[in-house]
């Protein structure tokens, strides 16, 4: 059999298996779904290490295996498992079907796992389209609140007119190439660029310009990230947890190994994209995350502050760097996630400032984890985030390096307007710390297992990864 | 020599046991209790029943026998470092920050270039604790937790050698200061909110270490690891000049603001005012020197060029402020205010120390200056923590509306007044010859300037002494008029440490020997660290 089948089997078979589950629809069976789901994500990783080889190539090379490919799915298998140990008892409190919504989360890890391996633009769009359509359907489950509605709506129209973007960015570089697989595309730019073939370069470079439209679209980054604060907070926390954590990693590593790959000898043309929308993200990202005082949009917000660090990373040419950056601001955010989780009350989610003022008094553990997660989003030593931006500065600061004097503004500017994030995350602090608990927050009782674990989990690798860890093989 | 290195990751350790020792401590802020009270009072617990503040006295006793232990600690090390040529370096097991290309070896070291630092440190604790300790319950664990957070980040940026655990340890403290004043700060109706002062300090400080840290991985990355303090200047030597004038700037900006030097001083006051006295003594006491030691052990030693090249510049800013925290320090109402600006005043004549030091007499300029860092955190301690021992509750005084006071605190007002004198750099008191030395060495670099300077510092002396003037002695004007009610006089034995630290003062003041001479040794030959490596 084919080992690539083989490594697919598992997340195939649970998807198959959960499918059967729900159409018994035996209630009460949500904890087993969850286990399947779970297993089949760990074997399937477990799958890909034994018997998928570096550098092979399966179905005529419309399927590559390399190392990158392999870090970056297991790392979104791992964050997906997470979230769904997070989903164990939320959603209920949101009137979420969990079977049917652990088999949309089963089909979203599919087309992630595509993603990190896709050797031809086929793959390429079909795996991008497997990771948005579930991820659509995911912002808007909770059908009965008007507020998931929406986000599910912005997500899916605005979605849908950035893939519509890529396949034509993709169409363009075919035509302009000739040539599907992502190996060979690299090798055509590389003889046109050698032999100044302006004509071939024009469409290809018109195809590359629609695809980074269509993908830095959909992972927000400034300026076309207006959509992602209303979609954090139209979303249940259960499915943002996979929305912003797995899935940025998935897409953004798409990009990376897109502009390592194939793209490589065009990067002329979309370095200064990079690094604008880098520059923007720092700004914008900063200063309107300064007024807010929803908790979602804040955390929205420092998504785009994030990704503009992760396209720094994607321009400097560091493979390991960016890995790191992705593996901890994966868990960072699914942290976040399961202290938001673990703030809310039996019947409604945190959702402003004000409501988790005093929260160092009431829920210790929790105000304790979420300091340190934002510590690491801020960028305070011994955490992961400090480490993955030290990475990244440091790689853009490398005498060697040959960085235009741009690029060395941008970074600049990136950790200036770091400043500013400091400002909102401490907003986040003062409200724990140093406001009084209100009246109501009494009645918040002791928080549910899933999230106390996965908060647990989150500290302990965000003070490993920003201390003495590193990824294997970085 | 080997075995006794293996103390100084202690100077860390013991201040985090503590930290988390009080933060276990069943408390106010304890969960249950918050939860359980939490709907009738508000859960504020400030006015809470007898047994809280019995167990919030128990808990200031607590702090107060680890500070003495501690400080004395402290003291035994630096001194150590100070009379053993060399001193003592410590490097522990390198750890991967990320990837395998960028390893950081923790190194701590200790000799007579930082230990004054960490003995002004190891005295002020002691001191701070004692005069300001928590005699009525008032401050639940947080209160230590931050303090010792504070502490431990103090002792971490005196230590250590490595850039990044340095920049760990100059974010921990701000966050400690954050939380400290944060928590247990009051706002008074001559000073804005508690929260106004605090973002703004944490921000202005924020400015100062962004750039200092993109100057650190800038340096990293020049090196290809962790060139450690005491390798900045090698490490900066394979840059070009642009480069070196870039990470120069950023450390700069970094000092400045925590010193703070003219022009970066925006936070001084009002953080000041609203910390609690025992957070605003250490704050002026030792956390200003964290920018001085930034000045003398990473900007003189690892960029003399740049020092020089800017010298002129740097030195009329330090003139500026010298000039002008003394003429403020005229203009002020409360004697907290004059203290504030005279801290700045002298803060700046320390700087001039600093970057007038070059050529002949590069080593008198430090030295002066790691002598006034010690000079002016004792004095600094000491004045704050008297000013906050004039009334209950620590509100300091109003010059216009009190006098007198000294009819009912005739102890505290002889030792501040003696305070004050150092302060004013009295013959025979340590600040004399750590000044004098000062100007020296700023004589050589601009006559003009060193004579500006030294008229900064006798417009300053003269308001403290006015200041001291108004508010003790005169006729005496009743607690109606103040808005306070006056404090008890210092007890014998407050009284008692005031006075040994009166006698090191004028100790050091006849024969400054002592301490200059193995600091201006390990200057000017600062290598053989004693090493030792953690297993």
């Amino acid at each position: 059999m084919n080992p690539y089948l083989l490594s697919q089997a598992p997340l195939i078979l649970g998807f198959v298996f959960l499918l059967a589950v729900a159409s018994l629809r035996p209630t009460g069976r949500e904890s087993i779904s969850n286990v399947i789901a779970i297993l089949a994500l760990c074997s399937a990783a477990i799958a890909i290490w034994k018997f998928l080889p570096e550098g092979a190539q399966y179905f005529g090379g419309a399927i590559r295996v390399t190392s990158v490919g392999k870090a970056l799915s297991y790392l979104c298998l791992g964050l997906t498992a997470v979230a769904l140990i997070l989903s164990e008892d939320y959603l209920e409190k949101v009137h979420i079907h969990g079977v049917d919504w652990r088999l949309v989360v089963l089909a979203l890890a599919l087309g992630m796992v595509n993603l990190c391996f896709a050797g031809d633009l086929a793959t390429l769009f079909i795996a991008y389209e497997l990771v948005s359509i579930p991820s659509y359907v995911l912002a808007g489950f909770s059908h009965k609140d008007p507020r998931s509605n929406e986000a599910g709506m912005k997500y899916l129209l605005l979605g849908a007119f950035s893939s519509v973007l890529f396949l034509l960015g993709l169409s363009f570089v075919y035509g302009a190439t000739g040539e599907i697989h992502l190996m060979a595309i690299h090798d055509h730019l590389a003889r046109a660029v050698e032999a100044g073939a302006n004509g071939d370069l024009i469409l290809a470079k018109v195809g590359l310009g629609f695809m980074l439209g269509g993908i830095l679209f959909k992972v927000a980054v400034a300026p076309l990230h207006s959509w992602l604060p209303d979609v954090y907070q139209g979303t249940n926390l259960a499915s943002l947890a996979l929305i912003s954590s797995p899935v940025k990693v998935a897409v953004f590593g798409m990009l990376g190994m897109l502009l390592w790959g194939a793209f490589e000898p065009l990067s002329d043309v979309w370095k200064p994209v990079l690094l604008a929308g880098a520059a923007c993200s720092a700004v914008m990202g900063n200063l309107q995350a300064i007024v807010q005082t929803n908790l979602k949009r804040l955390v929205a917000y420092s998504a785009v502050v994030n990704a503009g660090f992760i396209l720094l990373g994607i321009l400097v040419n560091s493979v390991p760097v960016v890995v790191f950056y992705l593996a901890s601001y994966g868990i960072m955010t699914l942290g976040s996630w399961a202290a938001f989780m673990a703030m809310g009350t039996p019947k409604a989610d945190v959702d402003e400032l004000s409501d988790i003022a005093g929260l160092g008094r009431t829920q210790r553990w929790v105000a304790l984890a979420m300091t340190l997660i934002l510590f690491s989003y801020a960028g305070i030593p011994l955490t992961a985030g400090f480490a993955a931006k030290f990475g990244v500065v440091l790689e853009a600061l490398k005498p060697d390096a040959y960085l235009p004097h741009w690029t060395l503004a941008v970074v600049y500017l990136s950790v200036a307007a770091g400043l500013v994030s400091f400002y909102f995350y401490f907003q986040i602090i003062r409200a724990m710390w140093l406001q009084s608990p209100s009246l109501e927050s009494a009645d918040r009782k002791g928080a549910r297992w899933p999230a106390v674990f996965v908060l647990t989990l989150s500290v302990v690798v965000i003070l490993s990864l920003g201390m003495f860890l590193r990824l294997p093989g970085m | 020599m080997h075995s006794f290195a293996a103390c100084l990751p202690f100077a860390i350790l013991l201040p985090f046991a503590a930290m988390i020792l009080h933060g276990a401590a069943p408390s106010r802020d304890g969960g249950r209790a918050a939860n359980r009270n939490g709907g009738r009072q508000g859960g504020d617990g400030r006015h809470g029943s007898d047994g809280l503040a019995d167990r919030n006295r128990a808990q200031a006793r607590a702090a107060l026998i680890f500070q003495w232990v501690y400080g004395a600690f402290l003291t035994g090390i630096s001194v150590m470092a100070m009379m053993s040529p060399g001193g003592f370096r410590i490097v522990g097991r390198a750890v991967a920050l990320g990837r395998s290309d960028l390893m950081v070896e923790p190194a701590l070291y200790l000799d007579a270039r930082n230990a004054p630092f960490l003995l002004l440190l190891g005295l002020c604790l002691p001191l701070i604790f004692t005069w300001l300790r928590d005699k009525d319950g008032r401050y639940g664990p947080s209160y230590y937790v931050s303090a010792n957070l504070l502490i431990l980040s103090l002792a971490g940026v005196f230590l250590a050698d490595s850039l990044v655990l340095f920049y760990l340890f100059w974010e921990t403290a701000l966050l400690g200061a954050y939380f400290w004043i944060g928590l247990h700060g009051r706002a008074n109706i001559h000073s804005g909110s508690v929260y106004s002062a605090l973002i703004r300090f944490f921000l202005f400080t924020l400015v100062g270490s962004l750039p200092m840290l993109v100057s650190i991985i800038a340096l990293c990355a020049a090196a290809g690891k962790d060139p450690g303090v005491n390798g900045i200047l090698s490490a900066a030597s394979a840059l070009d000049a642009g480069q070196r004038n870039w990470i120069f700037a950023g450390f700069l900006l970094g000092f400045a603001v925590k010193l703070p030097l003219f022009g970066f001083h925006g936070w001084l006051r009002d953080t000041y005012n609203v910390s609690a006295p025992a957070c605003r003594a250490l704050l002026s006491g030792v956390m200003s020197k964290m920018g001085a030691y930034g000045l003398i052990l990473i900007l003189a030693q690892g960029f003399p060029e740049e020092c020089l090249r800017y010298a002129h510049q740097l030195q009329i800013l330090c003139v500026l402020g010298a000039v002008y925290g003394a003429l403020l320090c005229l203009a002020q109402e409360r004697l907290i205010d004059i203290l504030v600006y005279s801290s700045l005043s002298h803060l700046s004549l320390l700087a001039l120390g600093v970057f007038s030091a070059a050529g002949e007499t590069f080593s008198t300029g430090l030295t002066a200056a790691i002598f006034q860092v010690f000079n002016h955190g004792l004095i600094m301690t000491a004045l704050f923590a008297f000013d906050a021992r004039i009334a209950i509750g620590g509100e300091s005084p109003l010059l216009s509306a009190t006098g007198g006071l000294r009819a009912g605190q005739r102890r505290l007002a002889a030792v501040l007044l003696t305070a004050i004198f150092a302060s004013c750099s009295l013959p025979g008191m340590s600040n004399f010859a750590g000044e004098i030395l000062v100007l020296f060495s700023a004589f050589t670099a601009s006559p003009w300037l060193t004579f500006l300077a030294s008229i900064g510092a006798l417009i300053g002396a003269a308001a403290l002494v006015r200041g001291f003037h108004m508010v003790f002695l005169g006729r005496r004007k009743g607690p109606e008029a103040a808005g306070f009610t006056q404090a008890p006089d210092f007890s014998l034995g407050e009284t008692g440490l005031a006075l040994a630290l009166i006698v090191l003062w004028v100790v050091l003041g006849l024969y400054p020997m002592a301490f200059l001479h193995p600091v201006e040794s390990t200057l000017l030959n600062p290598a053989g660290h004693g090493m030792a490596f953690l297993p």
